[in-house]
């Protein structure tokens, strides 16, 4: 077995976030799991040390290097901390004494905030599994990995590091997909900036059936609805200033490769497009599930993931320093990256846990962080029967949401539940 | 459970506003409202805020280095005597107050910092007063003491990669300048600063070396 380095690489995908990072663009994600007895901070803390431990490469902080920022272990101590209901207000990550995550208790739940240069939405939730069950373990509760967990006294091995881009995505025929400015949402931001968080609670057998009665998928279902929605927005514009609305929707690439890495390993789909004001809702969920089927496929996906890797293996721009890779990075998100887009939906899938663990765990939640092209994003995660939409706003208006649940009312018969952190109120 | 009057949907037993609309549940709690979640904890904010008011005593201190600069500059057009010991002691001041202590930098970025600023020294100095002292006693006296202050922390601190990264280049730099010194003009400060940074040198090599690759191996990964 390969010795672990004591630093890390920043992979692929990861390597943007710290350039990118601003005020209004925070690059944290969150996941929670709400369990069914009340948190005890000191053992808490004692799960925290161990799966850190067991997960050398979430205890590191972000460095720059004369090339490429990189990730050396944080000899700082990891405090866990009261969960505040403040999400993305400061991001600061080249801090010299912070940590890149966050773990976070509040009554019976847990939250962890990553940032995304260190893992994606699944690698997290890995992270976050681990700790839910270290702690079970650790309460004294009878419970079991199933060998789903390894014990926390191993030693990470080299295949949950690595970066899966460079590693599982062979050479071949590259594909560059053209960028047009996408429609965005347009509101107040809160004075202080952070996110306001909705959590919608649904039943997963409930929406399966609506779904399969539509023949689509979860994912298919709800981007149709933010299309639909997004559509309504542009009724007041004239038609030259309408543009096409596309949902971006990240692919977890461990479906198509065989991965174990706990990076980022995940690639982004746009679905949706230009649509005719009097499109029905009908009309644009037959289009995304064409384009989610034909987009969520290997052949496609590893053409425009070879298409991005192409300037990071350049020998040429390689040797070019960090400060104006920087500026190059930087620059092209803010041109073609993000205006490109209306919304995310990154969408989890269900989260599996050892049965013996199921009575102790009520749901699980799914924050992405918004930025100001996007005020709006949606993490969508399950666990059992209970589907959790959660939504991250980072302006006052609340109309979007407000017909979003309107719509799904007097449209499906779905029982639903809310909660949130009430920024407002702050 | 209760529910939104507006939404129709369920709202958590302690909501007192739909999360949704913002309606309130009850019309009085409206006026009496209390939190789910504790009042978010401002340690982020705070610290930045905190960096601000550090950024506004900076601005006195700047002014005051100015007026120095300005006192020194007088004197030497006026008595030819002065030895700009005064700015470059505010100067060197500054830069161990603000970026290093107080905003808590590593204490090799003031090394870097400080070099930078006896390089402005060194070339600026000698075309604008040719007569200064600054360039050939204090600046290379302090770069000594410093240097060895500098090896002293990296052998303390032998956790800090950065550290001894960075007294590494300060190192070389300080032998690269001063070695051009001692050729030009040899005088005992920078003979003194040659040997204290070729010493220093040595002994990054031959007790950090593993450390020392390591480090540069993940300053200059490509």
């Amino acid at each position: 077995m390969k010795i672990i380095p004591r630093w890390f690489k920043i992979d692929h995908a990861g390597k943007l976030f710290p350039v990118v990072t601003n005020r209004l663009r925070s690059s944290y994600f969150r996941e929670a799991v709400e369990l069914n007895l009340i948190i005890d901070p000191k053992l808490l803390q004692e799960a925290a040390n161990l799966t850190l431990k067991r997960y050398p490469h979430f205890k590191t902080k972000l460095t720059k290097g004369f090339f490429w920022n990189f990730l050396e272990p944080q000899v700082q101590p990891f405090k866990i901390q009261k969960e505040p209901n403040a999400f993305g207000t400061v991001s600061t990550p080249f801090s010299f004494q912070k940590h890149l995550i966050h773990i976070f208790y509040f009554e019976s739940r847990i939250a962890v905030e990553f940032y995304h240069a260190l893992t994606d939405g699944r690698g997290g939730m890995e992270f976050l599994k681990h700790l839910t069950f270290t702690y079970l373990e650790i309460a004294e509760l009878p419970v079991l990995s199933e060998g789903l967990f390894s014990k926390p006294d191993m030693h990470i091995n080299e295949h949950e590091v690595e970066d899966s881009f460079n590693k599982k995505v062979q050479k071949g025929n590259e594909e560059w997909l053209p960028s047009k400015k996408a429609h965005h949402l347009q509101g107040t931001f809160y004075s202080n900036i952070g996110h306001q968080l909705t959590h919608l609670h649904f039943s997963v057998k409930e929406v399966l059936d609506i779904t399969r009665s539509l023949n689509t998928t979860m994912t298919g279902f709800f981007v149709s609805i933010l299309i639909y929605l997004l559509l309504q927005d542009q009724a007041n514009l004239i038609e030259k200033d309408r543009k096409p609305i596309l949902i971006s929707v990240p692919v977890d690439m461990r479906k198509y490769y065989p991965s174990k890495t706990m990076r980022n390993f995940v690639m982004t789909i746009s679905v949706g497009g230009m649509y005719p004001m009097d499109a029905s809702f009908g009309t644009i969920l037959s289009d995304v599930t064409h384009q989610l089927k034909e987009g969520q496929s290997v052949n496609k996906l590893a053409p425009q993931i070879r298409a991005n890797m192409k300037a990071e293996r350049m020998l040429f721009l390689r040797f070019v320093p960090l400060f104006f890779k920087n500026l190059i990075i930087k620059y092209v998100y803010n041109k073609v990256g993000e205006p490109a887009l209306s919304m995310t939906l990154s969408n989890l899938g269900p989260v599996i846990m050892p049965v013996s663990t199921q009575p102790y765990i009520h749901h699980f939640e799914f924050m992405l962080s918004s930025t100001y092209l996007l005020p709006i994003n949606l993490g969508v995660v399950s666990f059992q029967d209970h589907l959790v939409l959660s939504f991250s706003k980072l302006i006052v208006e609340r109309d979007f949401l407000i017909r979003f649940v309107d719509y799904l009312h007097q449209h499906f018969p779905l029982h639903i539940e809310a909660d949130g952190n009430h920024w407002e109120d702050r | 459970m209760q529910s939104c009057s507006r939404c129709h949907i369920q709202l958590h037993e302690s909501s007192i506003q739909c999360p949704v609309c913002g309606t309130y549940v009850h019309p009085e709690s409206e006026t009496h409202a209390t939190r789910r979640y504790p009042k978010p904890d401002y340690q982020q904010i705070k610290l930045l805020q905190k960096k601000l008011r550090y950024s506004l005593l900076e601005i006195p201190f700047l002014i005051g280095l100015l007026l120095t600069l300005l006192v020194d500059i007088i004197l030497y057009y006026l008595t030819f005597s002065t030895g700009f010991f005064m700015t470059f002691s505010m100067a060197f001041l500054y830069l161990l107050l603000f970026p290093t202590i107080l905003n808590r930098k590593e204490i090799g970025t003031i090394f870097l910092d400080y070099y930078g600023l006896t390089l402005l020294a060194l070339f600026s100095f000698p075309v604008l007063f040719p007569f200064s002292t600054v360039l050939f006693l204090i600046v290379p006296l302090l770069s000594t003491i410093l240097l060895l202050v500098l090896f002293i922390f990296t052998w303390i601190q032998r956790r800090s990669n950065l550290l001894q990264l960075q007294g590494f280049f300060v190192s070389i730099a300080f032998l690269i300048m001063s070695s051009i010194f001692v050729v030009l003009q040899p005088t005992w400060p920078y003979l003194a600063l040659s040997i204290s940074s070729f010493l220093n040198v040595i002994v990054y090599f031959t007790f950090f070396r593993e450390k020392l690759v390591s480090s540069l191996s993940r300053y200059f990964h490509i």
